[in-house]
């Protein structure tokens, strides 16, 4: 069994032996099987990143086997610096999720842990499948488990923001279902990316094709108009599902444009990244003013998410180095700094069991440590320098300007958006005297409060300090895709 | 309170400052950090002929007029504020405008809370409340599920559950159709 299938499997199979053990009277076990299956799945990723061969723009790391002979679908894995810093950011996120749960959780803690193990696994399959239809079947199953998390351990409108999930998701996935089947019968019965890759298209069918990737993945990025389910989810999900939900499932849909959308319609992404553009600054720029008046935390950084995913999307359809690799570092950037904001609210919510700013005030005098950590994850939020936040978003600002200036103008003033909700919520929830008795009883941090947020607190820093470590692997990678996309594919 | 910090800081400073003023501008102290490509920029070499001590470099302030605006400046201040409070008062009534603007720091600090802080606040309002909440939540999401609802509630009611209604749809629709391909198809 290869790597990849080792990153898939072994959470997953953690996550089944979790369901297998039963109720919360052996809470205890559950939560130690599942930190040690969630420690495993990170450290099989180790391998992938020390044994990676950053000159090669080839898919390493290869595993292809037959799964469904009749239609000839494969089991068909490998990574590429495009993919590469997504499955350990997965493995690592789900790690942070198991341990922020640790008390948190107290009934049905087997299911709860289980789900997100099992979630890990699928998610690390869509980022290695390189199978149209293995993609698709992982795509898909991400949607189980989360829809489960949110549904049983949500607030309390939990089943109303499951089905919008659900139903939200779903709808664009059809579309993509539809894609792949047509691209299936026009390469004469092949699923396999890279026969997609190399098969020639009219303009028609290109379009045809792009819109409907557009509609499976516009939704899971969210771009604008279709991001009003995400506010709605991430304020009923429990913490840790609204983590990995920003941190790791919206990149899912960010991904697909990178490994499908693109490569596979070329001369279609070219024709319509105007209207990509569009998109992407409208979620930049209103959804950033629409985050700034938010009087629900998780909510603002809701629409945060949303704003800050439009920069990914932006680099992505300016087709330069630059923009490409800025949109994917804010992939990664974004998956450390999102799931340190909403684990940060889960902090006070578990304490005060509100998310209303308006509840707190002055939560600095009494919590003076995790205020401290908090400070740092917003500084992160808002891109500022020396933090992961800045990184990605001035490389595609910096792409943008490059390309048009405008562009680049309009994409910038997100940094004054960002900075303005971000600090505007921090000084109200954590600065000034102490507003009520609830803020007044709080307790800071305890230890493992702490070390979940230390450990996002390093990688935050890490990643903002010396980016170079995650830029290296994906620049032959990006060059290549870039190459691959300036080729028209338009039958001669 | 903050004396005794600024008099430790002080001292270090004036110390740090002779010692390493000219090893820093002339001396092998940033050679790793930061080169001067001496015939392009003749700057330095300018000041080398004129500089020669920390020393020297201090006494000189004495003979410029800044060193003695800024210590005017201080008898000044000490001179208004202290000795005879009516001076700026005087001042302060006859260039009155003057005084208002700069009291408000030209009013950037209005400008900012009153028009764009408030503005980019309302802006957003107007986004969330009629762009997300009614346009695209209201007027699509909601709005499908609508019209669902709609469509099936009137079809249920077809569904009477009497044979003779559904035979006389059947009807109607095989009127209809043989209405169309014979006479209007033609």
């Amino acid at each position: 069994m290869g790597l990849l299938s080792l990153a898939i499997w072994v959470p997953i199979l953690f996550g089944a032996v979790l369901l297998a053990l039963g109720r919360d009277d052996q809470a205890g076990v559950v939560r130690w099987i599942a930190l040690i299956g969630a420690v495993v799945s990170l450290l099989i990723t180790v391998p992938l990143y020390t044994g990676f061969v950053v000159d090669s723009a080839a898919m390493q790391f290869v595993e292809n086997m037959l799964w469904i002979e009749r239609f000839n679908v494969r089991y068909h894995l490998g990574v590429d610096g495009i993919s590469l810093w997504l499955i350990p950011l997965t493995a690592f996120i789900t790690v942070v999720v198991v341990i922020s749960a640790w008390e948190v959780i107290t009934e049905r803690v087997n299911q709860y842990m289980g789900a997100f193990l099992i979630l890990s696994g699928l998610m690390i399959g869509v980022f290695s499948a390189l199978d149209g239809m293995l993609f698709y079947v992982f795509f898909e199953a991400t949607l189980i488990p989360m829809y489960l998390i949110i549904g049983i351990w949500g607030g309390p409108n939990k089943i109303y923001a499951a089905f919008k999930f659900f139903l939200y998701t779903l709808m664009g996935s059809l579309l993509l279902l539809i894609a792949l089947i047509y691209l299936y019968t026009q390469s004469g019965g092949s699923f396999d990316l890279a026969v997609w890759y190399a098969l020639p298209l009219s303009g028609k069918a290109q379009a045809f094709i792009f819109f409907a990737f557009l509609a499976a993945f516009a939704v899971k990025v969210p771009m604008w108009p279709v991001h009003t389910w995400l506010p709605d989810v991430h304020v009923e999900a429990p913490t840790g599902g609204s983590a990995v939900l920003a941190a790791i499932m919206l990149k899912l849909g960010a991904y697909g444009f990178l490994r499908f959308s693109l490569p596979i319609a070329p001369d279609a992404a070219h024709e319509y990244a105007g209207v990509m553009i569009t998109l992407s600054l409208i979620a930049v720029v209103y959804v950033g003013l629409v985050a700034m008046v938010q009087q629900d935390m998780k909510k603002l950084v809701a629409y945060s998410s949303v704003a800050h995913m439009g920069f990914v999307t932006l680099g992505f359809f300016i087709f330069s180095d630059l923009g490409v690799s800025g949109g994917i570092v804010q992939m990664i950037a974004h998956g450390f700094v999102s799931a340190a904001m909403f684990l940060s609210i889960g902090v006070l919510y578990d304490r005060v069991h509100s998310r209303e700013i308006a509840s707190y005030g002055g939560v600095v005098n009494t919590m003076p440590k995790f205020a401290a950590f908090a400070l740092l994850f917003s500084m992160a939020n808002c891109g500022l320098p020396g933090t992961a936040g800045f990184v990605g978003e001035w490389m595609v600002i910096l792409g943008a300007v490059k390309y048009n200036f405008w562009i680049g103008f309009a994409a910038a003033s997100a940094l004054i958006f960002g900075a303005a909700y971000t600090l505007w919520m921090f000084k109200r929830v954590y600065l000034g005297p102490v507003a009520n008795h609830h803020v007044k009883d709080l307790v800071d941090i305890n230890a493992r409060e702490f070390l979940v947020m230390a450990l996002l607190a390093i990688a935050v820093l890490y990643m903002g300090i010396y980016p170079k470590l995650f830029t290296d692997v994906m620049d032959t990678s990006v060059t290549q895709l870039l190459k691959q996309i300036a080729i028209s594919k338009l039958p001669v | 309170m903050v004396t005794v910090p600024l008099v430790l800081l002080a001292i270090p400073s004036v110390v740090i400052g002779f010692m390493t003023v000219m090893p820093m501008l002339f001396g092998d102290f940033l050679k790793d950090a930061i080169t001067v490509n001496g015939a392009a920029h003749p700057a330095m070499a300018g000041l080398a002929q004129v500089i020669h001590g920390p020393t020297e470099l201090a006494l000189h302030a004495f003979s410029t007029l800044p060193f003695w605006l800024a210590l005017s400046g201080v008898v000044v201040a000490w001179y208004m504020y202290m000795i005879n409070p009516a001076v700026p008062a005087a001042f302060k009534r006859v260039l009155q405008p003057l005084y208002t603007v700069l009291e408000n720091k030209y009013y950037l600090d209005w400008f900012n809370e009153n028009v764009l802080a408030r503005g980019a606040r309302a802006l957003g309002t107007g986004f969330w409340k009629a762009g997300d909440q009614g346009l695209i939540e209201g007027g699509v999401v909601n709005a499908s599920w609508k019209l669902v609802n709609l469509i099936s509630k009137g079809v249920k009611l077809m569904q009477t559950g009497y044979l003779y209604h559904y035979a006389l749809v059947m009807l109607a629709g095989l009127f209809l159709f043989l209405t169309y391909f014979v006479w209007l198809a033609k």
